[in-house]
């Protein structure tokens, strides 16, 4: 019950906010206020019983909350960097219906459902990528993207109907079940954009508002994977086949995506390139995540997603800022802007920090046992320190940062620390401006003008600090990763079984051990009991 | 087999062919409706009646949706294979369908959805993979949900209730950003599509088939379209050949039109 407040407001506002958008300022204040909203509601979710609602049920879950207070919380803050710097009409309102989307997601029991509910949150993305004067490329590069996002909804949702729960995997055909551990899995590397499936996502992140990045690119497919991830814990460890091969060509393709993606983004000379090609790559570890059937993975990929979100927001609202400010994209344009904004350099310091990590913290710790559990030991070592390059994309635009200052750098309109136009000059619309009092009052709009950059700057650097804390396990990220997900208690969900005779057994599991949802699930699964049929 | 439900697998994938293979855009949503609308009914047992509601309402707001973003563009390519070939291959596909039913296992729900599924998802390829236009690759995504939904049905059965209010809610958010999305062609320039595809707007002035209350903004495209000065849509044209005047519409400009005031 405590989700359905938040769903409430994160729809309704949402949808006020787009309707509204092209009086600018009430679509904006109706977003920015349902999104402060929305995070208070969302941080008063509970783990509940799940609650029965129209023949399906909702239930708050520890994850649940914390993934939505952090997308709220991360939407407002990026929503601060957009006012500041390039805002698109669509961002908070898209935001709160993506939200509220992986909301049901997160929180509803049927996996069906939730692939419906995450592939319409990630359709609500698209109106983000359409900014100012449509140009045919951007139309294009739109067009594309909602016809691989509903591709992968396609395939989710008939993967999800065909094993619908662990009765189903363990009656069903075993190339069936296979072919549909596939589908979803391909659903997943779509919506992450993985390589090969990796040219409609490399040309959203050329094409569309960094602030529009993190909502298009990291939460929606976090939400999706999340959604994926409890359907394979607890539905395939009942397939009577392995699944080895199946298994091998998913972990190349996440093999094959961390190392390339990393290195487009060493090279790339486009910051929006660069955080495009980061998000890719940390799909691929998320990815990896789904290859291991054992429940060990489960805490260790819901960390990981958390963590990435988390990361890659900040990474964007970076990108966006430093975009504004010096009036360029071109990482060799950039030589030393760290020194003239600083704010913005120890923000990208924080989330390098968060982004590759060390030993001890939950993201390094979550990346390391995937890539462990995934692959043998010399090749997992490999794979970790491909993806631990990241260190050099990061490292790469602080050493620039820290170079002599080319002309764009040195000549920038508006810099954070100098030369910020006076905020008592006169202005063609002193509509605040005043004596009050015997109080000058100084006009809003013009101390926004002048502060603006500074308020971007600050705002990547909250999102940046609270990247840290994610990644280091602060917020109750562990507990709450380790918790199972919602699932039907036993009086409300005894389904009719057309089997003749069915024994109560917990199910086979290939570790025995763990917290993860197919432990859980030995006891309740989705839809009610696990019954395995007696032979 | 039952009749009531082979009928309606019947209205669904007609509905399909019909929006894939008209090239009048009216014409294509028209049937994408007819196939949203009877698609939630192929289901035994029927769905409830508020989330039935739910379904067919969103449906029905889908294809009104497009049809707002379609009225700067009276045509699309539509098949080039033409409806014969499209409901051919639908009728194969449906066959095929019905002979597959039960093959993932104990079937949960009847064979004719299974049979729709397959036919749906067999006209709606040609559209997502090559989908000449917005409007036509947005025809093919909403069938391509609608055989997603159909396929749910034929292997796990009715959906519930909160199901069905989902899949109606994502069958709006998509019909709302393909439309968003061919709007903005339209707007961009109605001549131009994804691909060398060019309407062909003498012909169709010359049938008769060109909206009234578009041609300005049509002969003004043109214009750009020639090199000339381009305009806003609705406002006054640049080219002092064109009708300088704003169409009326509605009632207003219907009773212009029959008392003859206007040419």
């Amino acid at each position: 019950v405590s989700l359905l407040p938040f769903l409430a407001v994160a729809f309704a506002a949402g949808t006020l906010s787009l309707m509204t958008r092209r009086a600018r300022v009430a679509s904006a204040a109706i977003g920015l206020l349902g999104l402060v909203v929305a995070a208070l509601l969302a941080a008063g979710i509970r783990e509940d019983q799940p609650f029965a609602i129209a023949g399906g049920a909702l239930a708050g879950t520890a994850y649940a909350r914390l993934f939505l207070v952090l997308g709220c919380v991360g939407g407002l803050l990026v929503s601060i960097v957009a006012l500041a710097t390039s805002w698109p009409a669509s961002l908070p309102g898209a935001t709160l219906i993506g939200l509220g989307a992986a909301g049901i997601a997160l929180g509803v029991t049927d996996p069906g459902t939730a692939v419906a509910a995450a592939t319409g949150g990630g359709v609500v993305g698209i109106l983000i990528t359409l900014v100012g004067r449509v140009t045919e490329r951007g139309l294009f590069i739109a067009v594309r993207e909602l016809r691989a996002l509903v591709a992968a909804g396609v395939l989710a949702l008939l993967a999800a109907a065909a094993i619908a729960d662990p009765i189903a995997a363990a009656r069903i055909n075993p190339s069936i079940a296979a072919l549909a551990y596939f589908a979803f899995v391909a659903a997943v590397a779509l919506r992450f954009g993985a390589i090969p499936f990796h040219v409609w996502a490399a040309r959203v992140a050329d094409s569309a508002p960094e602030v529009g990045l993190p909502l298009v690119t990291a939460w929606s497919p976090a939400a999706f994977a999340v959604v994926a991830l409890s359907w394979t814990q607890t539905a395939v460890p009942a397939f009577a086949e392995p699944l080895v091969a199946e298994r091998l060509i998913v972990i190349g393709v996440a093999a094959v995506t961390i190392v390339l993606a990393t290195a487009a983004a060493i090279v790339n000379d486009d910051i929006e390139h660069v955080v495009g090609y980061s998000m890719i790559a940390d799909g691929g570890v998320a990815l990896m995540g789904l290859t291991v059937l054992d429940p060990a993975a489960w805490a260790a990929t819901r960390t990981w997603l958390l963590a990435v979100v988390v990361t890659k927001t900040a990474f964007a609202a970076w990108a966006a800022a430093v975009h504004a400010t010096y009036n360029t994209r071109k990482v060799s344009d950039l030589r030393g802007w760290a020194t003239h904004s600083p704010l913005l350099g120890l923000a990208l310091l924080c989330t390098l920090v968060a982004g590759v990590g060390w030993p001890g913290m939950a993201a390094f710790s979550a990346r390391a046992q995937l890539l462990d559990l995934a692959l043998p030991a010399p090749l997992g070592i490999l794979l970790l320190g491909a993806a631990l390059a990241s260190l050099f994309y990061y490292g790469r635009l602080l050493v620039i940062g820290l170079m002599r200052p080319t002309d764009i750098v040195a000549h920038a309109a508006q810099r954070p620390v100098r030369q910020q136009p006076d905020p008592f000059a006169a202005r063609p619309r002193p509509r605040s401006a005043g004596r009050r009092g015997g109080v000058h009052v100084p006009d809003a709009g013009a101390l926004w003008l002048a502060r603006r950059t500074a308020v971007a700057a600050i705002a990547v650097l909250v999102l940046a600090a609270l990247s840290i804390g994610v990644a280091g396990g602060a917020f109750g990220v562990r507990a709450a990763a380790e918790a199972p997900p919602p699932l039907l208690p036993p009086q409300q969900s005894a389904l009719p079984s057309t089997e003749p005779k069915a024994s109560l057994e917990p199910l086979p599991s290939p570790s025995g051990t763990g917290t993860g949802p197919a432990s859980s699930a030995a006891q309740v699964g989705p839809v009610g009991p696990v019954l395995s049929p007696s032979p | 087999v039952s009749p009531w439900l082979a009928a309606l697998a019947v209205a669904v994938v007609a509905g399909g062919v019909v929006a894939v293979s008209a090239r009048e855009t009216r014409a294509a949503v028209l049937g994408l409706t007819v196939s949203g609308v009877t698609a939630p009914l192929l289901a035994d047992p029927l769905p409830a009646p508020l989330p039935l509601a739910a379904r067919l309402v969103a449906a029905v707001l889908a294809g009104y949706v497009l049809l707002i973003s379609i009225r700067a563009r009276p045509v699309t390519r539509g098949s080039r294979l033409g409806w014969p070939v499209e409901a051919l291959l639908a009728a194969s596909a449906a066959v095929a369908g019905l002979g597959a039913a039960g093959f993932a296992g104990p079937a949960g729900g009847p064979p004719e959805a299974e049979a729709a599924a397959f036919a749906l998802g067999a006209v709606a390829i040609g559209p997502i993979l090559r989908g000449a236009d917005v409007f036509r690759l947005a025809v093919g995504l909403v069938l391509g949900v609608l055989a997603a939904g159909l396929g749910r049905v034929a292997l796990a059965g009715t959906p519930s209730a909160l199901d069905q209010i989902v899949v109606g809610g994502l069958t709006i958010v998509l019909a709302a950003a393909a439309a968003t999305l061919a709007h903005a062609q339209a707007r961009h320039d109605p001549t131009v599509t994804t691909t060398s595809f060019r309407i062909p707007l003498d012909a169709l002035r010359a049938r008769g088939l060109l909206p009234a209350g578009r041609e300005t903004v049509v002969a003004a495209r043109e214009g750009v379209r020639r090199g000339r000065e381009p305009i806003a849509p609705g406002r006054a044209a640049a080219n002092p050949t064109v009708a300088n005047e704003r169409p009326v519409r509605g009632v207003a400009g219907a009773l212009d039109r029959v008392l003859g005031r206007r040419s």
